[in-house]
């Protein structure tokens, strides 16, 4: 009963983390209509990225976790609370809004949010079982255990010569590690349940707001669109788990690779909906931006699909509208991803390694 | 004549790789119908955001020439299939069942429409709970038995660590994810490979590796009652620096791993574990 009230704590904090991150991106900007949803998405993504700025130069540097969680405590405080103060009046006056709506409207509203209570509840009592999560998990009770950073073989134990480059860069299990040596939570409940729950949140939230691009003020359509993707994603399960991201989504939600499935490219269509959409609203290429920033830091694959995806929405779109100086920011945006997947491949060839100890 | 040839065997080389793979395909179909039903439909931001996208990922990740020259020989055919997730089947395809349903008159013949297109949905695809549903054995979503056994070796064991030999796929995959204190002998995949060759009954060719090799006796032991020389099951215990091995109980590993050395100190379902004691 502990540790359910603990998870579902622990799932509002995330959630409202996301928040705290994203309304300091979203929360002062011109002809923007804040959402609280839009909002979780970008802190989520914001959230990672400045994770990743952190944990890199710590892994690198050979430091302890314990420095990562304490400088990782110390950036989420502040961040948090100067959002609260900065944002706290226009969270109040959203939420005014929407509790000022009609009762059918809020019916409405709940449709979804009941969907997505219950899809969260499925997958963080689900008990399954996939080899991967051998290194997922076992990344971060490794490192919890051992007070360090990708430098002990989470299959054996065993130090490791050289830092694995694949997974130096996708930092979202070592969050989970920085959060379990925080709140001494149990690598297994903070990855399969509560990491679960807040992915498959997330993930319905990028789907709520990509029914937004379709049906923008007619809520009742957004909400049909959001109840008929719910049941495509019961419906469209694998065994393979290959042509599917409900697949992931349903079974391997905590996974990164369910992240890149089901929060990252449908996170794309969303940004490249938003760009198509409002064409003068110049933040929607700084979210793409932070999309393609975020990405591989969770999930290592996100450095190849991110790029192909970047250049199937922006390269038509740019002859499309005829304007090469699309070309600028689509450059920026896959960047990131080239970079280290630049690193990976060279690594791969054996032309540099770096020692873990 | 030879190029229709080269292009029916590209083709077909293309189509069996989404052999097996085709349970969601159909929602595939309905995607390519929902995006000409937009290109009718004239609305030129639906437009923008779907038809080129489509069409660039059709000419190049998901051409079969690309498919046949670049990505099979290059061995990437393997993780290809993620490439389908750029694809936004699902919100397009909810998007072509809204709009059938608002182009009905009446709410009559709309909740027919909307049961029709739950119907087809269910037809295309393959429901969730056909791969059934495991309720959590406790908060940790190990097995009962994972926990017990990690128990005794904790309660028994004198420092911090314990290098353990574990028998069962599962426990190798799972046991570091619960307690990382316990250790492999031997990485993930060496050791499950081990252990699936003992099950299908494959011969096991010993490796040189004493890690890879322990973990091979062990396999042989447990699955397939193979008695191992106790003398090089106690040189492979000692080389790996292994303390406890978990044996099943219901074959004889038990007696051939205490003949090299090892003691029971406790006991899971069918499960024993053993200290190595020399």
């Amino acid at each position: 009963m502990l540790t359910a009230l603990e998870s579902v704590g622990m799932i509002i904090l995330y959630l409202f983390m996301f928040l705290a991150f994203g309304s300091m991106l979203t929360g002062h900007m011109k002809k923007w209509k804040f959402s609280f949803s839009l909002s979780v998405f970008l802190g989520m993504l914001f959230y990672y990225s400045v994770f990743q700025l952190l944990a890199v130069p710590v892994t690198l540097l050979k430091q302890p976790l314990s420095l990562l969680s304490a400088l990782w405590a110390a950036t989420v405080v502040i961040v948090t609370v100067i959002s609260v103060i900065r944002n706290r009046k226009m969270w109040y006056k959203r939420g005014r809004e929407l509790a000022l709506c009609s009762g059918k409207q809020k019916l409405l509203r709940l449709v979804p949010a009941v969907i997505t209570a219950a899809m969260a509840v499925y997958v963080s009592l689900r008990q399954i079982y996939y080899l991967d999560a051998a290194y997922y998990v076992g990344n971060v009770t490794t490192s919890v255990f051992t007070n360090t950073i990708n430098r002990y073989d989470p299959y054996t134990g065993n130090p490791l010569e050289v830092f694995a480059i694949r997974y130096l860069f996708s930092n979202y299990n070592i969050q989970d590690a920085v959060v379990c040596q925080i709140t001494g939570i149990h690598p297994l409940i903070e990855t399969k349940t509560i990491m679960a729950a807040v992915v498959m949140i997330v993930s319905n939230i990028v789907m709520w707001q990509i029914c937004g691009l379709f049906y923008k003020e007619d809520t009742g359509s957004k909400v049909m669109m959001f109840v008929f993707a719910a049941v495509i994603q019961l419906f469209s399960v694998t065994y393979y788990i290959t042509y599917s991201s409900s697949s992931f989504l349903l079974m391997r939600t905590y996974e990164g690779k369910n992240i890149l499935a089901s929060i990252l490219a449908p996170g794309l269509l969303l940004l490249f909906g938003r760009i198509v959409q409002q064409p003068e609203q110049k933040a929607n290429w700084i979210f793409l931006f932070l999309l393609s920033f975020a990405g591989p830091v969770l999930s290592t694959s996100a450095s190849t699909l991110l790029p192909v995806g970047l250049s199937a929405c922006l390269l038509p779109y740019m002859i499309w509208k005829k304007k090469a100086r699309i070309m600028i920011p689509y450059l920026c945006c896959i960047l990131p991803s080239i970079v280290i997947f630049g690193i990976y491949f060279l690594s791969t060839k054996g032309l540099f390694y770096i020692r873990a100890w | 004549m030879d190029i229709i040839l080269k292009l029916n065997e590209a083709f077909e080389s293309f189509m069996s790789y989404f052999n097996g793979r085709k349970e969601s395909i159909a929602f595939l179909g309905v995607y390519f119908l929902v995006l000409i039903y937009i290109w009718f439909q004239k609305d030129k931001e639906k437009i923008q955001m779907l038809i080129p996208m489509s069409v660039f990922l059709a000419a190049t990740v998901f051409n079969f020439f690309v498919m046949e020259y670049l990505v099979i020989p290059l061995g990437l055919d393997t993780e290809w299939y993620r490439m389908y997730w750029l694809v936004p089947v699902i919100p397009v395809t909810a998007y072509g069942a809204v709009e059938l349903i608002r182009m009905q008159e009446n709410k009559i013949r709309k909740c027919v429409i909307a049961a029709l297109c739950i119907m087809c949905i269910y037809l295309c695809g393959q429901p969730v709970w056909k791969l059934g549903y495991n309720l959590q054995d406790n908060e940790y979503k190990v097995r009962d038995s994972l926990i017990e056994i990690v128990e005794i070796i904790r309660q028994d064991r004198q420092g911090d660590t314990a290098r353990v030999l574990f028998p069962s796929e599962y426990y190798i995959y799972e046991v570091r994810q619960y307690d990382a204190s316990i250790l492999m002998a031997t990485g993930r995949d060496t050791a499950m490979s081990a252990v699936r060759k003992a099950q299908n009954g494959e011969e096991i060719i010993f490796s040189e590796n004493p890690g890879e090799r322990v973990q091979q006796e062990l396999a042989a032991a447990n699955m397939c009652n193979k008695r191992v020389d106790p003398e090089v099951l106690k040189a492979d215990l000692a080389a790996t620096g292994t303390e406890y091995v978990v044996c099943d109980s219901k074959t004889d590993s038990e007696a051939w791993f205490e003949e090299a050395g090892c003691a029971e100190i406790g006991g899971s379902g069918q499960y024993k574990v053993l200290k190595v004691v020399f």
